[in-house]
């Protein structure tokens, strides 16, 4: 028989509440990407005003996990869920900090009437960013192990992005070197786009963590897929 | 009466409990128990009213062979002696296994007497040395401070934590190896708890210490290992960490979680 029926309902909302945040900051990062390759100031501004109310969620998140724990004392399970939200707030509310820097970069872009053309790496790079903050907010809801493992793997993509963009903007501004403080934000926004991949990576930790009931870090986890993925290999 | 069964016991364990069954007459209490009790760390027994754990503990200075109808299969080890053989002195095993009840329960005499009174039962009436045990006993259970300038004060005029804590100084005086503590602060408010509490943590670098105890938080807080009992069953044993952090069993989780019991 199920008792502590407060306390259920209270860890129920803390959960919906979280879901609330991860799909603002989702949306946020979506609207950032779209204010960047559209080039819409309007949308850019937009995303930069929505930054107060995520911040403001994520406030009540941590004072709701600090109530649950004086007045529920909560402990196993319970205790690494609230532990974990605890901590993957924090990674939720950068990486919408790092949405309203993407939409800066576009305001700033504008002011400075610096034309640039986005190139088709970056436009990768924000689709599997984006791909990599669902994927993680799907394995929270889910309470998805597998799917919370693999985002490690995701981020080892966006770094390679991230990488090969760096190297090909910097060989833009010696071409082009008026064209260099455009380029500056360019590499500024591809720069907040791989520190999004790497918050995903943090929140994909803390869910193995409230899991597993174990700390494990993103290179453990990375050995254990690509030893899961070569067992899987060489049996088909 | 369990078979005699002599087999040497790690000497790292106060008890190692071997498919250890009790039954109250028809009634299955404890059912095929298998653990060790570490030396010099307090274990704590959780469970629901009925899991058996005050069944349990009782075993271990054989409270239990006061109970009618009471019959156990299977063996206890007491480092290399099974404690129900008939070698085993009973009057000799509960002075090494003290134990400290859920209502502090002081002889109606002076707190020095009280303290004394384990001694002097076994006859020693030298003054000097029952002064040195009482005052040694009175510090060790931290209520030294508290009673050395009125020992010959009646007992029962002390405060229910206070009672407790002379209750525990009754048994240390025996030089227990083992203290077992059947709820030792249910009916405490929560200084005089805390007080027992702090007890606890620092008994263990002498004793080993068995607690029974409802509250979750008090196990977590003072234990070093922690084992889940229901219905008769030894559930999980393990470091309390663990078991707080991460148990193994559904049915530990739900319990400690307040999800049933």
């Amino acid at each position: 028989m199920s008792q502590r029926i407060n306390y259920q309902k209270e860890l129920e909302n803390l959960h919906q509440s979280m879901i609330r945040m991860g799909s603002d900051v989702e949306e946020s990062i979506h609207l950032a990407v779209l204010a960047l390759t559209e080039n819409d100031v309007e949308l850019a501004t937009k995303v930069i005003d929505r930054d107060d109310i995520i911040d403001d969620q994520e406030r009540k998140i941590t004072q709701e996990c600090i109530l649950l724990i004086a007045r529920q004392q909560p402990v196993a399970s319970d205790l690494r869920n609230i532990a974990a939200n605890m901590k993957l707030v924090t990674d939720l509310e950068r990486v919408a900090d790092h949405a309203e820097d993407i939409a800066e970069h576009v305001v700033f872009l504008n002011d400075k009437n610096y034309s640039v053309v986005v190139p088709h790496d970056v436009v990768k790079l924000t689709e599997h960013t984006l791909k990599m903050i669902h994927a993680v907010l799907d394995a929270y809801v889910e309470s998805n192990l597998d799917k919370a493992k693999q985002i490690v793997m995701m981020d080892i993509r966006v770094n390679a992005l991230y990488g090969k963009l760096k190297k090909y903007l910097v060989r833009q501004m010696k071409l082009d070197p008026e064209g260099a403080p455009a380029m500056v934000e360019m590499l500024l926004v591809c720069k907040h786009l791989e520190r999004i991949g790497d918050h995903a990576k943090n929140i994909a930790e803390w869910i193995v963590y409230f899991i597993e009931g174990e700390y494990i870090t993103s290179s453990e986890i990375r050995k254990e897929v690509e030893s899961n993925e070569k067992g899987r290999g060489s049996s088909e | 009466m369990t078979q005699q069964i002599q087999v040497k016991t790690d000497n790292d364990n106060a008890f190692d409990i071997r498919e250890f069954d009790l039954y109250y007459t028809d009634f299955h209490a404890l059912k095929k128990i298998n653990m060790e009790i570490p030396l010099n760390k307090v274990t704590a027994f959780i469970g629901p009213s009925g899991c058996g754990k005050s069944t349990l503990l009782r075993c271990f200075n054989r409270m239990n062979d006061l109970i009618e109808g009471v019959r156990t299969e299977g063996e206890i080890y007491h480092h290399d002696i099974e404690i129900h053989s008939k070698e085993v002195d009973v009057v000799q095993l509960r002075t090494d296994v003290g134990m400290v009840f859920q209502q502090p329960n002081p002889f109606p005499m002076s707190i020095y007497d009280n303290v004394a009174y384990g001694l002097r039962c076994q006859g020693v009436r030298d003054r000097k040395i029952l002064d040195e045990v009482v005052e040694t006993s009175l510090k060790q259970a931290a209520l030294w401070d508290e009673v050395k300038d009125h020992l010959n004060r009646n007992a029962t005029k002390l405060s229910g934590g206070q009672q407790q804590r002379l209750c525990i100084a009754r048994a240390i005086s025996l030089t227990p190896e083992v203290i077992l503590m059947d709820e030792p602060t249910s009916a405490l408010d929560p200084i005089a708890t805390n007080k027992i509490e702090d007890l606890i943590t620092e008994l263990k670098e002498s004793y080993t210490i068995i607690i029974v105890t409802h509250s979750m938080s008090q196990a977590a807080r003072v234990s070093d290992m922690t084992a889940f009992f229901l219905l008769g069953d030894m559930i999980e044993f393990d470091v309390t960490e663990k078991v707080f952090h991460n148990p193994r069993d559904k049915r530990t989780e739900d319990y400690i979680s307040g999800k049933f019991g």
